[in-house]
């Protein structure tokens, strides 16, 4: 090899070195076998089973975003695509993850998929069958704080993306698609690979974990390793009052969630209350340099706080009057090992009992 | 101080678990869910054991009377939550046993007629929180109000009682482990300072008995703080709390019918004492043969000098009424009244019409202190 194609190995490798490498960035990158087929066809065989799919993927979301026999959590080539639900228990989020196995920021919808686990995860369609008590209506759910034009539909289940769903365009309307992949997929529909460099939340792709319009700094890996100085940063915002939302307002973590448990954000009226004392666990409410709350100082990956401005790098600090309470700062995303999607096991957590594993007492340091 | 058509909604007790040593602690423990709901939603609803007209305050799971209620009999502690309202009548007087009413009595008397008191007004306050209550058929304004608080805006407390922070300013949270006298750090006694013109040292302060006097003797009872000025006023005592509404009862001071202040520091008396030593009085008074030389007598209770509190650590049988003994024990409103309700008119502690005269009664605590009055 003569040293000009000795340098543009370097150069390509130094690029593709760079792909993986600091602020974590959702656009994909690895070989594209590892999420497309062309013709559904290798070797003489089908590739993906129930297919073709459409964009030439070997799957649903979950076929990608999922391991079927084991608890790998970062899989694909370069360990580059972030897996949600497993067939056994990933392991606990520590600052090292030599095993590729550690459980991410989001959570994991194994074990809402176990028998009897409907209050450890969101019941999403594909993934494990209806909530066999909520049925498909969000607990809080408020139309006027339900940005979507088409509005979450109850007829049909909860999807991964799309008006019944989280991730991607929430205008995409599920009752104009046959099933809830399908419009999952137009729903997320050039995400994955757009330029999300910056995390703006002009479009599905430059926002925060394709959370349409959501703003934060996205972990390089997920929070598979974390800690107080490796993490996600999520957007909050401090506010009187709001009793509804729209497309134009809508750039929190918190506010992701209230599109559809709408009820349990901050806002006027015999919902969540303005302010102490509250009627329910205020969200987008600034932690008070005060009392009991002014202890809390360092980042907590157990009960985490939201920015109201995000960071150029994960910090360490948190600051009493200036970050703000989220929902995630409670619960896990897609499913967690406890009920109600927390993040600990609320059972532990006694008044006057210590416990350094139990997140309440992160923010109410004075009760236990 | 009463009401008929007692309706008392499903309402659970919330389960508060008591643990370490036997000094009362007011300060709760166990699972946050046993007391607080943080979306008032599970399961996609209510859950029944929650109040039913939520989200509450504090992201509770019921109000104050619904955790500190019996709906189903008399018990009168539940899960180590003291039980102000019992929907059927508590024992009185107490007993010890299960259904034994508490130190400060009962609100079913006022919502109940029995054959010991036909008015149930009189019985107790009218605490407006309590299910099925109406305002006093017979009064206005508490009685004693100071003139000071005759404004619109003070009607909610002096007029009529709203809620239990027109007494009580809770503090469940607050640390009053550690045994002794509770004060400002462990919410003040029985949570009682005021909840508008209370201040960080305006509370009232005490032994809390550790089942809340369900079971009662003469060592085994609250610890209550007396006056330390004449005056009685702005100090930690028990009767300057009651004074907060019956002003006019408290102090050495007394307004009479010309609305003329006059001095009210010595016997002969205009009205009764609330924060007088008995160990002040004159020497041979009949008040230095307290409960006949027997001890402290939870029928008509005594308070502690504060000096003399300040250095305790339990209840005690020992009184201090001989004449001359500095930081004597003093008489209090709570010698002759429950603070919620009692079974007798005037909410007092007991049948004040079984006190006559020349006739011995063990049950009239007025011979308690006059104890020559039965002979």
């Amino acid at each position: 090899m003569n040293w000009k194609r000795h340098l543009e190995v370097v150069l390509v490798t130094a690029l593709f070195l760079l792909f993986l490498s600091g602020v974590g960035m959702a656009k994909v990158s690895g070989v594209c076998s590892d999420c497309h087929t062309m013709h559904n066809s290798q070797n003489g065989s089908v590739v993906a089973s129930n297919g073709p799919y459409p964009v030439l993927l070997t799957g649903t979301c979950v076929s990608c975003h999922r391991d079927s026999t084991g608890n790998t959590t970062r899989k694909g080539t370069s360990h580059e695509i972030p897996v949600v639900w497993t067939a056994t228990a990933p392991t606990d989020p520590a600052s090292t993850d030599p095993s590729y196995t550690n459980m991410l920021a989001g959570g994991n919808f194994y074990w809402v998929a176990q028998t009897g686990g409907d209050a450890k995860g969101h019941n999403v369609e594909g993934i494990v069958a209806q909530d066999s008590t909520l049925g498909n209506s969000p607990p809080g759910y408020n139309s006027s704080y339900d940005p979507s034009t088409v509005g979450f539909n109850t007829t049909y289940r909860l999807t991964c993306a799309g008006s019944n769903g989280c991730h991607g365009d929430r205008d995409i309307d599920r009752s104009s698609y046959s099933d809830g992949w399908n419009a999952s997929f137009a729903a997320i529909h050039g995400a994955h690979h757009g330029d999300d460099s910056t995390i703006d939340g002009s479009t599905v792709s430059k926002s925060y974990r394709f959370l349409n319009h959501v703003l934060g700094l996205e972990d390089a890996d997920w929070q598979a390793t974390v800690s107080s100085t490796d993490h996600n940063e999520y957007k909050g915002a401090t506010y009187a009052s709001r009793s509804s939302q729209s497309w134009t307002t809508v750039d929190t973590i918190s506010e992701l969630c209230a599109e559809c448990h709408g009820d349990f954000h901050m806002s006027s009226g015999v919902t969540a209350g303005t302010g102490s004392p509250w009627l329910r666990h205020p969200t987008d409410a600034v932690i008070p340099n005060s009392g009991e709350y002014a202890s809390y100082t360092t980042y907590s990956v157990l009960a985490p706080v939201a920015r109201t401005t995000i960071p150029s790098s994960p910090s360490s600090t948190v600051t009493p009057g200036t970050d703000v309470v989220m929902c995630l700062s409670c619960h896990r995303a897609h499913g967690s090992p406890y009920n109600d999607i927390l993040r600990w096991d609320y059972s532990t957590c006694n008044a006057g009992t210590p416990n350094s594993n139990c997140g309440c007492f992160v923010c109410h340091t004075q009760k236990d | 101080m009463r009401r008929e058509g007692f309706l008392i909604v499903l309402l659970a007790t919330c389960m508060v678990t008591l643990g370490g040593p036997s000094t009362a602690e007011a300060r709760v423990t166990g699972v946050c869910s046993n007391c607080h709901t943080m979306h008032y939603s599970q399961n996609g609803g209510v859950l029944p054991a929650w109040g039913s007209t939520g989200p509450y305050q504090y992201l509770l799971t019921n109000t104050c009377v619904g955790c500190h209620s019996n709906p189903s009999g008399n018990t009168t502690i539940v899960n180590n939550t003291p039980i102000v309202l019992t929907s059927t009548e508590p024992t009185y007087p107490p007993d010890g046993s299960s259904s034994s009413a508490l130190a400060a009595g009962n609100f079913y008397w006022v919502l109940h007629a029995t054959s010991r008191n036909s008015d149930p007004d009189t019985s107790g306050h009218n605490c407006l929180a309590i299910p099925g209550m109406t305002a006093d058929s017979h009064l206005s304004q508490a009685p004693g109000m100071p003139d000071s608080a005759s404004g619109s805006s003070c009607a909610r407390c002096h007029r009529r009682i709203e809620s239990c922070t027109s007494c009580h300013t809770p503090a469940h949270h607050a640390d009053d482990t550690g045994g002794g006298v509770v004060g400002a750090s462990g919410g003040w006694y029985r949570f009682l300072n005021s909840s508008e013109h209370g201040t960080a040292s305006t509370g009232v302060k005490g032994i809390e008995d550790s089942d809340w006097e369900q079971t009662v003797s003469s060592s085994d009872h609250n610890e209550y703080n007396g006056c330390n000025n004449p005056y009685g006023n702005d100090d930690n005592s028990i009767s300057n709390d009651c004074a907060g509404c019956h002003y006019k009862f408290h102090g050495i001071n007394y307004t009479d019918t010309d609305g003329t202040v006059l001095a009210d520091n010595k016997s002969p008396w205009f009205l009764h004492p609330t924060h007088l030593a008995l160990a002040d009085t004159a020497s041979g008074a009949e008040y230095h043969n307290y409960n006949n030389g027997n001890g402290y007598n939870p029928l008509a209770p005594l308070a502690r000098d504060p000096d003399r509190l300040a250095t305790m650590t339990t209840s005690t049988s020992t009184v201090y009424v001989a004449y001359g003994t500095a930081d004597g024990d003093q008489v209090m409103c709570l010698s002759c009244h429950r603070a919620h309700g009692s079974p007798y008119p005037d909410m007092l502690r007991w049948d004040y019409n079984t006190c006559q005269a020349g006739t011995p009664n063990s049950n009239c605590g007025c011979f308690v202190c006059h104890t020559q009055k039965d002979n």
